[in-house]
């Protein structure tokens, strides 16, 4: 494996991983009464940010690298599943996510007059800040789950 | 060697900021309920401990996966699907997503402390015994029984302290 | 001071909204349709060179065309009611990580 590839699966790992906190923060604070929207917005963004900087790293680790030399070793290996079931999962789940947060960081600028988030959309926007949280979760297992089968 | 040290070392200072922040909001919360009010110095007292077990989780989150990617890189794969690695993801879980209930009030307080110092104790125990014997499966069935003792013990202590929760 | 009013209109919000939906909803779709037509894998692999490329790509430029068009169209029509955007938007990311997951879990599993 190059550097450059090294680079970029760790930054893979990194940002997606940092990202899936920021999910989580932002769920965190939806969740309270008293919640702050300037950190809402903060953590929202800056999972999108990390969501688009994991899917860049890592399809470019994907489709120059994994295709032709992790993927036969883990199709041969003890846990072929770990490719057919979860790495297949895991690349086209991705793709859901920065959109996904892209949505939620937009209403958090969407606010009433008194700057806050309209009451009827908070419950929506929890559950699709939720739904990104544990997609996160899962891809960031099933990152796991593929890498330890390769040997 | 130096990578896998200095990860190790930062992973074991954020499980102690973890636990030890898990056992010690418990504490002052207890002592801060036992009139009934909590006052602005408890209150802060509170906030900076479940700040450091914040920090302790995100620390033992970022090392665990670079630990991780370290074995992955160095062709030790075959870590990342031991039982006590699954095992201490799966506490992980259940202890963000008892955290994330509490936060929103979905859970009431007596059951949600049971179940975030079970799981700090579990995964402190897990963590430190390399060696520790039994499947997922058996470890997680301890750790169902550990859930209601935990709530038990705490009880006493309410009980004890006069404290209605 | 971040000033909390700073806001954006009801029409950008349903044009992003609504865009995140249809991206979502072409992932889904796609990702069935390479399994399920070898024609079309090749026709993705063959514009993108590889057909996650495909998928990804189209998403995003699909992203964009349907937010200017969606925003424009909300504008011109007034429409404040972003609640429904969101919905779709909920019931998209539902329907499509169940699709994907079921996907390969019926190609691995019970195949």
């Amino acid at each position: 494996m190059t550097t450059q590839l090294l680079f970029m699966l760790i930054l893979h790992v990194f940002s997606g991983l940092i990202g899936v906190i920021f999910s989580y923060a932002t769920l965190m604070e939806l969740v309270r009464h008293n919640y702050s929207l300037p950190y809402l917005r903060r953590t929202s963004v800056g999972a999108v940010i990390l969501y688009l900087l994991a899917w860049l790293s890592g399809g470019y680790y994907y489709v120059t690298y994994y295709g032709t030399t992790v993927k036969p070793v883990i199709l041969a290996g003890a846990h072929p599943f770990a490719h057919s079931f979860f790495l297949e999962v895991k690349e086209h789940l991705f793709l859901l996510l920065p959109f996904m947060a892209i949505t939620s960081a937009t209403f958090f600028w969407y606010t009433n007059e008194e700057g806050k988030i309209d009451e009827r959309l908070r419950g929506s926007l929890i559950t699709l800040v939720a739904m990104t949280t544990i997609i996160g979760i899962c891809i960031a297992l099933a990152g796991v789950v593929t890498s330890g089968a390769v040997k | 060697m130096l990578l896998v040290g200095f990860l190790t070392v930062i992973h074991v200072v954020g499980v102690a900021l973890g636990a030890g922040g898990a056992f010690f909001a418990e504490v002052f919360y207890l002592r801060a309920i036992r009139d009934g009010i909590i006052d602005p110095t408890e209150s802060d007292f509170l906030k900076t401990t479940y700040r450091m077990l914040r920090i302790g989780t995100i620390l033992l989150i970022i090392t665990g996966f670079g630990l991780f990617l370290y074995f992955r890189l160095n062709g030790r794969s075959e870590f990342l699907y031991n039982s006590r690695y699954w095992i201490k993801e799966t506490l992980l879980i259940i202890i963000l997503c008892n955290a994330l209930l509490l936060q929103a009030r979905r859970m009431p307080v007596w059951l949600g402390s049971a179940i975030s110092l079970a799981s700090w104790t579990a995964a402190l125990v897990v963590g430190a015994w390399r060696s520790i014997p039994g499947t997922y499966v058996e470890i997680m069935l301890v750790y169902l029984v550990l859930v209601p003792v935990t709530a038990w013990v705490l009880e006493i202590i309410r009980r004890k302290m006069a404290i209605r929760v | 001071m971040e000033n909390n009013n700073t806001r954006i209109d009801a029409a950008r919000v349903i044009g992003i909204t609504t865009a995140a939906a249809l991206s979502i909803v072409w992932i889904a779709a796609s990702t069935i349709g390479t399994e399920v037509s070898a024609p079309f894998k090749a026709f993705l692999k063959g514009a993108f060179t590889h057909h996650w490329i495909g998928k990804g790509g189209i998403a995003i430029i699909l992203f964009f065309v349907v937010t200017f068009v969606m925003t424009l169209v909300a504008r011109r029509s007034q429409h404040t009611n972003v609640a429904p955007a969101l919905l779709f938007m909920l019931w998209a990311s539902v329907f499509a990580s169940v699709a994907i997951i079921g996907l390969y879990g019926y190609i691995d599993f019970f195949k």
